[in-house]
C-alpha cells in the first residue's frame, strides 16, 4: 500500500518532509473526515427518531422535511443558538475540554477506518491496536466531564463511565485478537482483504467460533459506546443525564455527536472484522476496481455499519438498563471467560484449518437451519400465550 | 367482637382512664386521657389484634359560635386482613398546651400522620422522634388547620391577601 | 474520619470512604413528581434514605372547610390525579353516608363501571412508568396507547379526560347512554390480549426480572406495621382488598379476584411482585366491567333526595374506598351545615411512601428508582 500522506503531500506539493506540508496533509484529510461524521451523526439521529418511533407505535418526527428528514438539522441549529452554560462552582478548563476528548477519541479512529480498496486515511499496520487504544481514551473524557460538572449526579455518572468501560475493554480487546488471529494481519484493510471472494469467505462463517466472538464483541461494544441496556453513565431515569448533565448547546452536541460516531466505528470495525468490509461477497461485483469499484465498497462498507447501528438503536429501545452490579457480572463472570475460551478455540481452528474458505458453506447452512428452528420455536410459543386471555402463572 | 365488646374490655382494663364511650354511631368510639392513649393503643393492638392504623386525624373543635375550642385526635384502627374489626379511640386536648402521647412505637405509620398532626393543628406528641413539620414548610408559622388561623400576609416576599 | 484515621485504616486494607449525601428530587425524572429523597450512599449502595414531601400542599382540607359538600368535589379530583373517579367516589360516599341515603342501583353501576375503567388507566400509567423507571421506554407508550382509550372513553361519558368530576353525591352527574356502554364493552375485548402485549414487552424481559425481584422487599408485618395497603401491601402476600373484604357500592354482586404477590421471580414482597399484581387488578377491573355491564338495567342515575346544597345530619364518619393505590379514606365531621366542619383525606400514597426508608436501606442508587417506582406514587394526594 502506498503511504496516504506522501500521497497527499505528493498532490499540493508543499514542500516534501517540511511540517507544514505534513499539516496541510491532515488538513485535507480532516475535512472529509469532520464532514462525515456530522452526516453519520445526522443520519443517525433522525435514524434513531425514526426507529424508536415505530418501535414504540407512533410516527416521529414528521414536520421538518419529508419524514421529518431535517429535523436533526433543524435542533443542531437549535443547539448552536443556545446559551453555553457553565456551572458557577465547575472546573473550567476541564469542562471545556472534555466534550473535545471525548469527540476527539472517536474522530482519530476514522483516521484508520477502510471505506474501500484505496478509501482509507492511513492503513497503519497495527488499526486494530488504534482503534482500542483510542477508544479508551474516551473514558478519560467522560471522567473529566463527570468530575468538572462539580454536580453529584454527573460523578454517579462519570464513576460508573470508567469502571464500565475498562472493564468491558477486556473481552472487547480480546475479542479483537480473535479476528487478528483469523487474519493474521492488524492492519484493517490487510484484514479485509483476506475476506475476498465468496460470502462465506467472511470470517464470521469461516471459522465455527467466530459467530459467537461476534456477539460478545457487540455485547462488549454496546458498553464501550455506553449504549442501552448499559446506557447507566447517562441513565436519565436514576442519574438525571449522567455526566452530561451540566452540558448544553454546542457541548452537549459534541457529546452527542461523539456517541453517535461511536457508534459507528464500532460498528465499522465488527464489520471488518466479521463481515468482510467493503467486499459485498459476491466477486464479481468486487473485481470492478477503479473509482467505480471503490464507491460500491465504500457503499456496502456503510451500508454493512449503517445496519449494525440500526440494531444497535433496536436493542436500546427493547431492552430495560441494567444495573451497575449486573454489568460487571456479566463482564467478568461470563464474557470475559467466554472470549478468553473462544479466544484459544478460533486460535485452534486457524491451526488446524487455515484459511480453508468453503467450511464457510457449512456454516451458513447450518445457521440458516438454526434460524428457521428458532423462528418456528418463538412462533410457537407466542401463538400459545396470545390464545391465553388469563395471565399464565409465571415461572422463571 | 362487637364494639360494645372492644368498649367493656377497655373499660375493664383501664378504668377511668377511658373517659367516654359513645357506641350508637356510624364509628363507634371510647374517649380517651391523652397521655394514656399510648398504653390502650398498645392494648388494642397485642390484645385485640387492632393491627393496622387506619387513619390518625386531628381535629380543631372550636365552631363558630365558640362554645368549646378544644383540639383533638381520632384514631381509626382496623385489622388487617380481618376487615370487619373496626373501632375508633379520641382524644380531646386543651387547645393551648395540647399535648398527647404518641403511638408512633405501636403502629410505625403515626409518625408521619402524627407529624402532620403537628403540622397543621399544634399539637404536640410527647415522645415523637421527630416532630417536625411534613406538610408545610420548615419556616412557617402558624397551624394551618386551627379555625382561627390566618394566613400570613407575606412568606419569603410572596404576598398573599392582596385585595 | 482524620487524616491519620484514614491512613491506619489503608494500611489495614480497608478503604476509608465517606458517605455522601445525594439529594434525590423535587425535580428529578423519577420521583413522579415533586417528591425528595435524601440519600446516604456509600459508592452505589444506599445506607440511609429520607423522604421529603409538601411539594405539592396546597392544604385541600382547609379548602373543603370552605367551600360547600358540591363544590368540594372537584377539588377531590386534584388529590390522586390519576384516578379521580375513585376520589369522587370515595368522597360522594363519605357525604352519603353521614346523610343516609340510597343510591339508585343504575348510578352504582355506572359508579363502579367507571371508576373500574380509571382504575385500569392508573395502573396501566403505573405499570408504563414503571418500565421506563427501570430504562425501558417502549412499554411506556404501549402503556399510554391504551389508557388514551379509557381516557376517551372517560371523556365521552363525562367531557374531562382527568378530573372528571364525574360521580357527584347521590349519584353521578349524567346519565351513561348505551352507545357509551357499548364503548366500554368493546374496549373490555380489546384490553385483554393487550396485556399479553405488556407482558411479552416487559414482564417476562430477563433483565427486567433481574432489575425488580429480590429489590426492595417490603415484609407483610412492615407493610402492615406502616399502614401499607392496595398493591403495595397486596404485592406483600396479603389478601386485603375493600371491594372483596368490606364491600361497598356493589362490589359484593361481581366475581372477581383479589391477586396477591407470591414471589414468583424472587422474594414475596418485592418490586416485581407489586408491579405483577398491578398487572393481574387490570384484568380483574375489565371481568367486573364486563359483568356491571351485563347487570346494568334502565333507571335513574342520581337520588331525587339530594338537593344541590346538601345538608348532612350532624355526626362524623369514616369511609374508606379502594383506590388504585390503597384504602382512601374520608374522615368527615359535619355540624349540620352546608360546608364540612373538618374532612380528613387518609391517602394510600401517603402511607405507602412513609415505608420508603426501610425498603431503600443497603439498595443500590438504581434500585431506589426501582422501589419509588413500584411504590406508585402521586404527589396529589400525598401532599394535598
Amino acid at each position: 500500500m502506498p503511504n496516504q500522506f506522501t500521497f497527499v503531500r505528493d498532490i499540493l506539493d508543499l514542500g516534501g518532509d517540511s511540517f507544514w506540508g505534513f499539516v496541510a496533509a491532515i488538513a485535507v484529510w480532516a475535512a472529509p473526515i469532520t464532514g462525515f461524521v456530522s452526516l453519520i451523526g445526522l443520519v443517525a439521529v433522525w435514524l434513531e427518531r425514526k426507529i424508536s418511533a415505530h418501535i414504540q407505535c407512533r410516527l416521529g418526527p414528521m414536520e421538518v422535511g419529508p419524514h421529518g428528514l431535517l429535523q436533526t438539522l433543524a435542533d443542531g441549529i437549535k443547539l448552536l443558538g443556545k446559551e453555553d452554560l457553565v456551572p458557577d462552582k465547575a472546573d473550567r478548563v476541564l469542562f471545556a475540554l472534555a466534550p473535545m476528548i471525548v469527540f476527539a477519541a472517536t474522530y482519530v479512529s476514522f483516521a484508520v477506518l477502510p471505506f474501500s480498496q484505496d478509501g482509507v486515511i492511513v492503513d497503519l499496520n497495527i488499526g486494530i491496536f488504534f482503534i482500542a487504544a483510542v477508544g479508551s481514551l474516551e473514558a478519560i473524557g467522560v471522567v473529566m466531564a463527570g468530575w468538572s460538572s462539580n454536580n453529584k449526579w454527573s460523578l454517579f455518572g462519570a464513576i460508573r463511565a470508567a469502571t464500565q468501560v475498562v472493564s468491558y475493554e477486556v473481552p472487547l480487546g480480546l475479542t479483537l485478537l480473535a479476528g487478528v488471529v483469523c487474519a493474521g494481519t492488524m492492519s484493517l484493510n490487510e484484514m479485509t482483504m483476506a475476506q475476498e471472494g465468496w460470502i462465506w469467505s467472511w470470517f464470521i462463517f469461516r471459522n465455527p467460533f467466530m459467530w459467537a466472538v461476534f456477539l460478545i464483541y457487540f455485547t462488549a461494544s454496546l458498553a464501550e459506546c455506553q449504549r442501552a441496556p448499559f446506557d447507566l453513565p447517562e441513565a436519565e431515569s436514576e442519574l438525571v443525564s449522567g455526566f452530561h448533565t451540566e452540558y448544553s448547546g454546542m457541548r452537549f452536541a459534541v457529546f452527542f455527536l461523539a456517541e453517535y460516531g461511536k457508534m459507528y466505528v464500532v460498528s465499522a470495525l465488527g464489520v471488518v472484522m466479521f463481515f468482510g468490509g467493503w467486499y459485498s461477497g459476491i466477486p464479481m461485483l468486487d473485481n470492478i476496481g477503479g473509482l467505480p469499484g471503490n464507491l460500491i465498497g465504500a457503499g456496502i462498507m456503510v451500508t454493512k455499519s449503517m445496519i449494525l447501528v440500526c440494531v444497535q438503536m433496536w436493542i436500546r429501545w427493547t431492552l430495560p438498563r441494567i444495573r451497575l452490579d449486573q454489568v460487571m457480572d456479566i463482564c467478568l463472570k461470563y464474557l470475559l471467560p467466554l472470549a478468553l475460551g473462544l479466544l484459544m478455540l478460533v486460535a485452534l481452528w486457524q491451526g488446524i484449518l487455515p484459511g480453508e474458505k468453503r467450511f464457510g458453506i457449512v456454516m451458513i447452512v447450518a445457521m440458516i437451519f438454526a434460524f428457521l428452528k428458532m423462528r418456528t420455536m418463538v412462533r410457537n410459543v407466542m401463538s400459545k400465550s396470545s390464545q391465553q386471555i388469563e395471565l399464565p402463572v409465571f415461572k422463571v | 367482637m362487637t364494639p360494645q365488646d372492644i368498649a367493656s374490655k377497655l373499660k375493664a382494663k383501664f378504668g377511668d382512664k377511658i373517659v367516654a364511650e359513645t357506641l350508637d354511631v356510624h364509628d363507634p368510639f371510647c374517649q380517651v386521657d391523652p397521655m394514656s392513649i399510648a398504653e390502650v393503643c398498645a392494648f388494642m393492638k397485642d390484645e385485640l389484634g387492632f393491627n393496622y392504623l387506619r387513619c390518625l386525624s386531628g381535629v380543631d373543635y372550636m365552631d363558630k359560635k365558640k362554645t368549646t375550642d378544644d383540639l383533638g385526635v381520632i384514631y381509626h384502627l382496623g385489622a388487617i386482613p380481618d376487615a370487619s374489626l373496626l373501632f375508633c379511640l379520641k382524644v380531646i386536648l386543651p387547645r393551648t398546651g395540647a399535648k398527647v402521647a404518641t403511638v408512633e412505637n405501636v403502629w410505625s405509620t403515626a409518625d408521619w400522620h402524627e407529624r402532620e398532626a403537628w403540622d397543621m393543628f399544634g399539637i404536640d406528641f410527647v415522645g415523637h422522634h421527630n416532630q417536625t413539620r411534613i406538610l408545610c414548610a420548615e419556616d412557617w408559622v402558624g397551624h394551618a388547620l386551627r379555625k382561627d388561623y390566618k394566613s400570613p400576609d407575606e412568606y419569603h416576599g410572596i404576598r398573599n391577601n392582596v385585595v | 474520619m482524620s487524616e491519620v484515621n484514614q491512613m491506619q485504616a489503608s494500611k489495614q486494607g480497608d478503604v476509608a470512604s465517606e458517605e455522601m449525601l445525594l439529594n434525590m428530587g423535587p425535580q428529578h425524572p423519577s420521583t413522579h413528581g415533586v417528591f425528595r429523597v435524601v440519600i446516604k450512599t456509600d459508592g452505589e449502595i444506599v445506607t440511609d434514605a429520607e423522604s421529603h414531601i409538601g411539594y405539592l400542599h396546597r392544604c385541600f382540607e382547609k379548602i373543603c372547610e370552605n367551600v360547600n359538600y358540591t363544590m368540594a368535589t372537584p377539588y377531590t379530583d386534584r388529590l390522586d390525579y390519576l384516578m379521580a373517579m375513585g376520589n369522587n367516589l370515595g368522597y360522594a360516599m363519605s357525604v352519603e353516608r353521614l346523610m343516609d341515603v340510597e343510591i339508585p342501583e343504575r348510578a352504582s353501576y355506572i359508579r363502579v363501571i367507571v371508576t373500574e375503567l380509571s382504575r385500569i388507566a392508573s395502573h396501566l400509567l403505573a405499570i408504563g412508568t414503571y418500565g421506563m423507571d427501570i430504562g425501558a421506554i417502549t412499554p411506556f407508550l404501549y402503556c399510554f396507547r391504551d389508557r388514551e382509550k379509557v381516557l376517551t372513553i372517560l371523556e365521552t361519558i363525562c367531557g374531562q379526560r382527568l378530573n372528571y368530576n364525574y360521580v357527584r353525591i347521590g349519584g353521578v352527574a349524567y346519565d351513561m347512554d348505551d352507545a357509551m356502554l357499548k364503548m366500554c364493552g368493546e374496549f373490555c375485548k380489546y384490553f385483554m390480549p393487550r396485556v399479553m402485549e405488556y407482558n411479552d414487552l416487559l414482564t417476562y424481559n430477563g433483565i427486567f426480572i433481574q432489575r425488580t425481584a429480590n429489590v426492595g422487599i417490603l415484609t407483610a408485618e412492615q407493610a402492615i406495621d406502616f399502614g401499607c395497603t392496595g398493591p403495595v401491601l397486596r404485592g406483600s402476600g396479603i389478601k386485603r382488598d375493600l371491594r372483596k373484604d368490606a364491600p361497598y357500592s356493589l362490589y359484593d354482586r361481581f366475581d372477581f379476584e383479589v391477586p396477591v404477590g407470591a414471589g414468583e421471580a424472587g422474594t414475596v414482597g418485592d418490586c416485581f411482585d407489586r408491579y405483577m399484581v398491578r398487572m393481574r387488578e387490570m384484568i380483574e377491573s375489565v371481568k367486573i366491567v364486563e359483568q356491571a355491564l351485563s347487570q346494568i338495567e334502565a333507571g335513574p342515575f342520581k337520588t331525587d333526595k339530594i338537593k344541590a346544597k346538601p345538608k348532612p345530619s350532624k355526626g362524623d364518619a369514616y369511609t374508606a374506598v379502594e383506590n388504585a393505590r390503597g384504602e382512601l379514606g374520608f374522615y368527615l365531621i359535619s355540624d349540620g351545615s352546608d360546608t364540612a366542619f373538618r374532612l380528613k383525606c387518609r391517602s394510600p400514597a401517603f402511607s405507602n411512601v412513609s415505608v420508603l426508608h426501610e425498603m431503600c436501606r443497603g439498595a443500590m442508587v438504581a434500585d431506589v428508582v426501582a422501589i419509588i417506582g413500584s411504590l406508585d406514587i402521586v404527589m396529589g394526594e400525598i401532599d394535598r
